[in-house]
C-alpha cells in the first residue's frame, strides 16, 4: 500500500461493485408505487402497514398501506402499494 | 395478476399462515424463487419452481399449493380431454389449408375494362378464388394476361394474406392507329352537297358558294399555281354544306323481348372509409349472360351528417326471350323513337335545317322515314400521290 493513492469512484459503480450495500428506485404505479430493492439479505418484518428488508449494511423500512413483495432473482425485492416513508438505518441495531 | 411467463408457463397459487409469512419470504428470497407474497400469506409460484419449493418448505412451515394454473394449467386439466386437442389439431390443419388458397381477388385501376372482364382473363389463365396460391407464378401469369390482352398495359398481382390485389394500368388509345399527316393534301367532298360557306386557310380554293358537289369533289386543292409553275402545299380549311339525307327505323309487329327470369345476389360488401370487407361475393355471374345492376347505400345522421359507412351491393339479373305482337300505336312509338335516336346521333354536330317525317305499315312492318336538310363541314382530308 506504500505510495498508492486511494482511488474515489463513483458512487453508481461503488453500489453495483460492494456485496454490502444495496439499490432503490421507487417508481409512481397504479397500486401507489413501486419499490424494487437489490441487494436484500433477508426480509425481517413484513406486515401490510410495513416491510423490513436487511442489507449487509443495513436497514430499509418502508412504510405504507396495502403493502405487498415479490421476491425476485438476484436478491431483488420489488414492493408494490402506497409507500409513505422509506426509513434508512446504518447497521445492525 | 400473473406475469406473462407465468400465464404461459403455468404458476400456482398458494397460502401460508400469518406468522410464517416472512419466513416464507426469506426463504424464497435466500433460494431466488420468483413469487409474489402479501401479509395475509397468500403467494404465486411459477410452476417450474414447484419442486424445488415443496423440497425446501415442507419441512419448515405448513402451506397449501393449489391447482397450475395459466395456460399450462389448462393443458394440465385438459390433458385426458383428447376432443380439444384433436380440435386444436384440426383447426390448426385447417387454418394451414386454407391460408394457402386464394380467398378474394380486388382489382383495381380499370376504368373501361369492367372487372368482370379481367376475372375472366384471370380465370382464363387459372387465377381464381380457391387456386393455391403455390401454383400461382405471378410473373408468368402477368406477362400471359399483358400477352393475350392489348387492352391491358400494365398489370400486378400482389398478395396480401389469402386476398389478391390485382392492380391494371389500361392502355391508351387501343385500336386507333394514328395515320401521319399527309406532307401534300387536298380537301374533298365527304358527301353531295351545296356550298354554303368556304374558309381556306391554305391552298386554292377549287368551289364557290353556291356550288353544287358529289362526294370525292375537290373542295379546296394543294396544288398551287404561281409564276414558277405548279407548287405543291397541304390544304387546309372548312367548306360548310347543305345536305339531305334520309334517315329510316322500323318497328316489326312481332317482337322478341328480353324477361327477367332470376335475381341473384352477386356481391355484398361494406366500405368504412377506403377499406372494404366483404360479406358476399358469387363468382359465377358474367356480364354477357346476365345484368349487372350495382347499388350503393350510403347512411346518414339524422339525414345531415354523412358516415364513413356505406353498403355496396349488386345483383345479377338473368334473362330469357319472349315474343309478344305489338300495337300499332306501339309500333308508331317505337320506330319514332328509334328514328330520333338515330337523327340525334348522326346529326348532333350538324345543324339540322329542317326534317319532314312520314310513315307507312308494310308487310308486319312499320317504317318511318324522316327527310334532313342539314349544313355540316364536308371537307375531308385526301394526300395528293407524287410520282
Amino acid at each position: 500500500m506504500t505510495g498508492n493513492k486511494k482511488r474515489l469512484l463513483p458512487s453508481a459503480i461503488l453500489t453495483s461493485l460492494s456485496p454490502s450495500s444495496f439499490h432503490i428506485e421507487i417508481k409512481k404505479s397504479s397500486r401507489g408505487a413501486v419499490a424494487v430493492v437489490s441487494g436484500v439479505m433477508s426480509i425481517g418484518n413484513f406486515t401490510e402497514e410495513c416491510v423490513e428488508l436487511l442489507s449487509h449494511s443495513g436497514r430499509l423500512t418502508l412504510v405504507g398501506d396495502s403493502l405487498e413483495i415479490s421476491v425476485l432473482e438476484g436478491r431483488v425485492v420489488e414492493i408494490f402499494g402506497r409507500i409513505t416513508e422509506v426509513r434508512l438505518s446504518y447497521g445492525k441495531t | 395478476m400473473a406475469r406473462l411467463d407465468e400465464f404461459v408457463f403455468g404458476y400456482r397459487r398458494g397460502s401460508v399462515e400469518k406468522k410464517h409469512v416472512a419466513k416464507a419470504a426469506n426463504l424464497l428470497l435466500k433460494n431466488e424463487i420468483c413469487s409474489v407474497i402479501t401479509p395475509e400469506g397468500a403467494f404465486r409460484i411459477r410452476e417450474k419452481d414447484r419442486k424445488r419449493f415443496l423440497a425446501l418448505a415442507k419441512p419448515k412451515f405448513r402451506f397449501d399449493l393449489g391447482e397450475p394454473l395459466g395456460v399450462y394449467g389448462f393443458l394440465h386439466r385438459s390433458r385426458r380431454r383428447y376432443g380439444i386437442f384433436a380440435a386444436v389439431i384440426t383447426l390448426l390443419c385447417i387454418c394451414l389449408f386454407t391460408s394457402g388458397l386464394v380467398w378474394d381477388v380486388r382489382i383495381s385501376g380499370n376504368e373501361r375494362l369492367s372487372d368482370y372482364v379481367i376475372e375472366d382473363a384471370l380465370i382464363a389463365n387459372g387465377f381464381e378464388v380457391g387456386t393455391p396460391w403455390r401454383k400461382v407464378d405471378k410473373n408468368a401469369l402477368e406477362a400471359e394476361i399483358l400477352t393475350e390482352r392489348p387492352d391491358i398495359a400494365w398489370i400486378s398481382i400482389n398478395r396480401r394474406g389469402t386476398v389478391a390485389y390485382v392492380e391494371v394500368i389500361e392502355s391508351e388509345n387501343v385500336g386507333i392507329i394514328e395515320q401521319a399527316s399527309p406532307k401534300y393534301s387536298n380537301i374533298v367532298a365527304e358527301r353531295d352537297g351545296v356550298i354554303e360557306e368556304i374558309t381556306v386557310k391554305s391552298g386554292v380554293a377549287a368551289v364557290k358558294v353556291g356550288d353544287v358537289v358529289r362526294k370525292g369533289d375537290i373542295l379546296i386543292s394543294g396544288v398551287v399555281e404561281n409564276e414558277s409553275g405548279v407548287s405543291f402545299c397541304r390544304a387546309e380549311g372548312s367548306v360548310r354544306a347543305q345536305s339531305v339525307l334520309n334517315v329510316t327505323s322500323e318497328a316489326s309487329r312481332k317482337v322478341n323481348e328480353k324477361q327477367p327470369l332470376k335475381r341473384k345476389l352477386a356481391y355484398a360488401r361494406v366500405v368504412i372509409f377506403n377499406f372494404s370487407i366483404n360479406i358476399f361475393k358469387n363468382y359465377g355471374n358474367r356480364e354477357n349472360s346476365c345484368d349487372i345492376i350495382e347499388e350503393i347505400r350510403e347512411f346518414a345522421l339524422f339525414d345531415k351528417y354523412r358516415l364513413p359507412i356505406r353498403l355496396e351491393t349488386a345483383h345479377s339479373i338473368e334473362y330469357g326471350e319472349s315474343s309478344r305482337i305489338r300495337s300499332e300505336d306501339e309500333m308508331i312509338l317505337v320506330a319514332r323513337r328509334e328514328l330520333d335516336g338515330k337523327i340525334y346521333s348522326m346529326f348532333k354536330d350538324a345543324d339540322v335545317i329542317s326534317l319532314s317525317t312520314s310513315g307507312e305499315f308494310g308487310d308486319g312492318i312499320y317504317y318511318l322515314t324522316s327527310r334532313v336538310v342539314y349544313s355540316t363541314d364536308i371537307g375531308k382530308e385526301s394526300a395528293i400521290e407524287i410520282n
